[in-house]
């Protein structure tokens, strides 16, 4: 018997060397053997395509596997359904787009070795990803290099799109946010004078907590208790005792994964005090996760789906489907973000190239699923927010996007 | 006063959910006499359990608890058949890299078969809150406490007085002499994993329900907390390792407190290395104690 | 398989030379192939990590004692690369070799508490120090820019000549791994590697031939400590940008599958071990969500076919050499039986 499985896996072993040693070079471009006939010469450089008949391609970073493939699968679900639309739709300019999800696990190292595999490759048109600013900084150097777009739909670090002239994101920066939440949710709506400040380790919590804390001063609150926490942190008790101990009228949480566990736990220890959410914006998971613990919450909020905006609504719905789980504010940029790139490219015309992608999507002015989106000179966007609550399990639209210049 | 009393209370009920991990943890290293990664997995695969048990039929907990226990006793046999058994007498590090290797294949799999997105866990047990004095008690912290405690209890009976259990105490200290007196090393070995397993799925369960959540990567920071809090204790001693996660319980709720939440695994790890420096067995009072 | 890789082994044995120098010219002209940029950078990876787990098994295979924190050693030779040369500019030539100075002066704080330790015990406090260096690079932002981590750190120069694109970081990656595996061949044939050898065999008989145990232990974590260092500091400019988590306990456990999966306690292992891991989880990216399911699987079944690793020795303690006893008497069992 042992002998038998030595020898099975002794072939399978050999196969799978021969294997990669006659592919190596392709193992690298993990779609190119089913598109090997389409393949241009590579002499036709930054030409993304010869002829118009053939598809587009784009690849994608994404962290499929290891601790942030929820995202992964964010992505891989809405951007899939962006793509399933337009090509239904006929396509860009009459091509098919394609898109190529490559797992960098969530690790630096391999996002920036993925996004050198696409940016070396005359085929993709450009690169989307990754999920985490962390990986976008990292593959952002080697795009630069490349002269391929680099577009972020969710990286939000101020310092990534200044990075280069190639990098692009559309999740807002973190100073529009943070700043929103404290002078005018905060400040304005709940009226509260003395907040306690919640927020994660990551790039994305410290600097909007750092946004928000600024703001908060200059609009005359009082920050009582302001505490980080690393990022996957399941146990709040002893913070959330010492935050109770300093009295603050409002909490504030500044999350994007851990905030259901947050809002169980102030409510499980049988605190009743105001909860400002920050970062998961109207994530129909936290509902889901906190059910009754979650109503009164109140949220920043740059994405509604809600039932009377048809498109965003059958977006939220079509998305539960296919994932099994309800979109995040994520799912709505990552789909949002294959439509303003198909129309970058359909201001094109016949003549794709690298460069032009870069110009014409830094022309984006547009309306989208989650907003309007128009690039700064830098290639981020600041977004405009809206007030949410939640109110007999659903998100119920407070005070809307012009609520700041009232 | 009242605050550091409270700070304390919120220790201890979290030193009472590492102790239930370490507890599972330190059964598993005193009967295979092998370090496992796989705890945390094993905790994962007991909370999905109960989870899709308490979804599909209605929030019982006796049901749930059975499940958890049941499936991680499944997956204990498939860890030590594959993990264990055959490297016995081989060097340590290589039945360690097989359980890193098995937790990778487990926590994987899961994320593909339960998605990758948490799961709710709500309303399981009515959740009140108790309030003697200045100090508040929720009901699930009452529930993981006596729980551990009856453990604890449990296990040091059924060690100590039990046939079955002295046979396992025989096997986790010499397998060979266990084996001269008549003792089946394999199957009481594999019985005892099962056990550590069981007990290491119901804390999964408890833990799912106390932070109303699960999700296939929830093991991989727990079992480190495992892992460290049965060192403490000196590996393979059930009271002793509950002692260790309870004491990096209020250890790291005091750090917290006094300083900032972002270094609480640092707290942890560095009492560790304190109490090792002092004490290179851990609490365990056992002279030349494996492993 | 292990009669295959005898025969493998077999054959370098005698014309041990003549492969050295094919590997060599090889390895000199691989880059010039014609690879694409990308599998260069693959192949970056590999020499880089050659040069890393062969750090690890500088501790793990040759005193035998179960280091699973290289991953903080890595980050503090990373960290003082990243941190002098964008702050004050120091020359990259100048921090390759003070970074793993950095590395080496931390694997000596931490080898002290386990002079005394075995085992387990020992295990968890490199495994406590690497989480307790990468939390603290986390978290001290003025120095190591927390959770932004550091951008922009300037590849190195040499006279003019930039080191700038992969193909110049293969060079300098397969250098260190040259001088590493040197300089590590004289060392473990000299009387601190003969110590540590007989440490690992057998500790107390080692004590009884009056072999200082603690000195060379804690010289031999200085010294892994050191080139791990060395990789960081030569890794951080190549990756450019670099935050903690880089530096997680999971990195630690891959260089540690990496020594174990090539063979502990041989130099060539953990270099086989490099060029295997990555390129199976590189190889293994058409199954997608799959591919960590199946690279799990096939670390098992190799563990299973050779505890030893593919290139260990199988007659050294490392090795499993119990386990051949132990058929051996499940076979007599049987027969008995």
């Amino acid at each position: 018997m042992k002998r038998i499985i030595a020898v099975l896996l002794a072939v399978v072993m050999v196969f799978s060397l021969t294997a990669c040693s006659g592919g190596k070079a392709e193992t690298k471009n993990r779609s190119e053997e089913k598109t090997e006939e389409t393949e241009t010469p590579s002499k036709e450089t930054k030409k993304a395509d010869g002829a118009s008949e053939e598809p587009i391609y784009v690849g994608v970073l994404a962290p499929l596997t290891g601790t942030m493939a929820e995202y992964g699968k964010t992505y891989e679900v809405a951007m899939t359904m962006a793509m399933e639309e337009i090509n239904a739709a006929g396509g860009i300019n009459g091509r098919e787009l394609v898109l190529d999800f490559a797992d960098s696990k969530g690790e630096q190292n391999e996002s920036a070795d993925l996004a050198a595999s696409f940016a070396e490759n005359d085929k993709y048109a450009a690169v989307l990803g990754d999920f985490s600013s962390g990986c976008a900084m990292a593959a952002a150097p080697i795009c630069d290099e490349a002269g391929i777009v680099l577009f972020s739909p969710t990286a939000s670090n101020v310092d990534f799109a200044p990075m280069s002239d190639y990098c692009f994101q559309i999740a807002g920066r973190t100073d529009g946010e943070g700043i929103y939440a404290a002078e005018y949710i905060v400040g304005k709506y709940v009226g509260a004078k003395n907040i306690a400040i919640f927020s994660m380790n990551t790039d994305w919590g410290v600097s909007t907590r750092d946004y928000f804390a600024e703001a908060s001063k200059d609009a005359g609150l009082n920050v009582v208790f302001d505490e980080a926490y690393a990022e996957g942190e399941s146990d709040f008790s002893s913070l959330i005792t010492k935050a109770e101990a300093s009295e603050p009228d409002c909490v504030v949480i500044i999350d994007q994964s851990s905030t259901s566990n947050l809002i169980n736990q102030i409510r499980g220890y049988g605190w009743d005090c105001q909860i400002v959410m920050v970062g998961p914006s109207t994530s129909q998971q936290i509902i889901e996760l906190c059910a009754d613990n979650s109503e009164g919450v109140l949220t920043t909020a740059s994405v509604f789906y809600s039932e009377e905006d048809p498109q965003a609504w059958a977006f939220a719905q079509e998305f539960a489907e296919r994932a099994k789980f309800q979109p995040t504010v994520m799912a709505g940029y990552a789909y949002d973000s294959i439509y303003v790139l198909a129309d970058a490219i359909a201001r094109l015309g016949d003549d794709i190239t690298r460069d032009g992608i870069r110009g014409s999507l830094a022309k984006t002015d547009d309306t989208y699923l989650t907003g309007p989106i128009k690039f700064s000179e830098v290639g981020d966007i600041s977004r405009s927010y809206l007030i949410c609550e939640v109110s007999e399990g659903e998100y119920v639209v407070r005070c809307g996007y012009d609520y700041a210049e009232e | 006063m009242e605050y550091i009393l409270n700070q304390l209370i919120n220790g201890v009920c979290q030193g009472a959910i590492y102790a239930l991990m370490a507890i599972g943890y330190s059964v598993v290293v005193g009967v295979t006499g092998m370090v496992t990664f796989t705890h945390g997995e094993v905790m994962m695969i007991g909370a999905f359990a109960s989870f899709y048990i308490f979804q599909y039929a209605g929030s019982h907990i006796v049901l749930g608890l059975l499940g958890a226990f049941a499936a991680s006793w499944i997956l204990g046999m498939l860890v030590y058949k594959i993990c264990y058994e055959h490297f016995f007498n081989a060097p340590r590090h290589i039945s360690l890299i097989c359980t890193v290797g098995f937790s990778m294949l487990v926590q994987n799999l899961a994320q593909i078969c339960f998605g990758a997105n948490k799961k709710p866990v709500l309303n399981i047990i009515e959740n009140r809150v108790f309030k003697i004095g200045p100090v508040r008690i929720s009901m699930i912290q009452v529930a993981i406490v006596v729980i551990v405690l009856a453990l604890a209890v449990l296990l040091t009976v059924y060690f100590n007085r039990t046939r079955a259990g002295m046979a396992l105490r025989a096997v986790s200290q010499d397998k060979s002499a266990a084996y001269l007196v008549g003792i089946s090393v394999k199957k009481t070995a594999m019985i005892g994993n099962c056990i550590g397993c069981g007990i290491g799925g119901v804390a999964g369960m408890l833990m799912a329900i106390y932070y109303q959540t699960c999700y296939a990567t929830m093991g991989s920071t727990m079992s480190m907390k495992a892992f460290s809090s049965s060192v403490l204790g000196g590996m393979t001693d059930v009271r002793f390792s509950a002692l260790g996660g309870l004491c990096i319980g209020v250890i790291e709720n005091l750090g917290i407190t006094f300083s900032s939440a972002s270094f609480r695994d640092a707290f942890a790890f560095c009492f560790l290395i304190l109490v090792l420096i002092i004490r290179p067995h851990g609490f365990s009072v056992k002279k030349g104690a494996r492993p | 398989m292990n009669t295959l890789i005898n025969a493998v082994k077999k054959v370098y044995g005698e014309h041990k030379v003549l492969f050295l120098a094919v590997i060599v010219v090889l390895l000199l002209i691989l880059p010039f192939l014609g690879f694409k940029k990308s599998t260069i950078r693959i192949m970056c990876r590999i020499l880089m990590y050659c040069t890393l787990a062969g750090s690890l098994n500088m501790i793990n295979g040759y005193s035998g004692q179960t280091c699973i924190g290289q991953a903080g050693f890595f980050c503090i030779g990373a960290y003082t690369m990243a941190i002098l040369s964008t702050r004050f500019g120091i020359s990259f030539w100048i921090l390759l070799p003070l970074g793993g100075i950095m590395a080496m002066l931390v694997g000596l704080i931490v080898s002290i508490p386990t002079l005394r330790l075995k085992g387990i015990y020992l295990s968890i406090i490199t495994m406590g120090a690497s989480e307790v260096i990468r939390i603290v690079a986390l978290n001290w932002e003025s120095l190591t820019g927390g959770s932004f981590g550091i951008k922009d750190i300037p590849r190195p120069s040499a006279g003019g000549f930039l080191v700038d694109s992969p193909m110049k970081f293969y060079y300098l990656f397969l250098i260190l791994a040259v001088i590493f595996l040197f300089i590590s061949s004289r060392v473990i044939r000299s009387r601190a590697g003969r110590a540590w050898m007989s440490i690992r065999e057998d500790e107390l008989a080692a004590k009884a031939l009056s072999v200082q145990t603690s000195y060379y232990k804690a010289s031999n974590f200085m010294y892994g400590a050191f080139w791990a260092g060395i990789c960081g500091a030569a890794y951080a400019p190549y990756l450019q940008y670099i935050d903690s988590t880089v530096f997680s306990l999971d990195e630690g456990f891959n260089i540690l599958s990496m020594v174990i999966i090539g063979g502990q306690g041989t130099l060539a292992g953990p270099i086989v071990g490099s060029a295997l891991v990555n390129f199976l989880t590189e190889i293994l990216r058409p199954v997608g969500t799959w591919r960590f399911v199946t690279y799990a699987l096939l670390i098992i079944i190799m563990m299973w076919l050779r505890p030893q690793g593919l290139v260990g020795a199988s007659d050294s303690i490392l090795a499993g050499g119990r386990i051949k006893m132990k058929s051996k008497s499940k076979k007599a069992a049987k027969e008995s039986a």
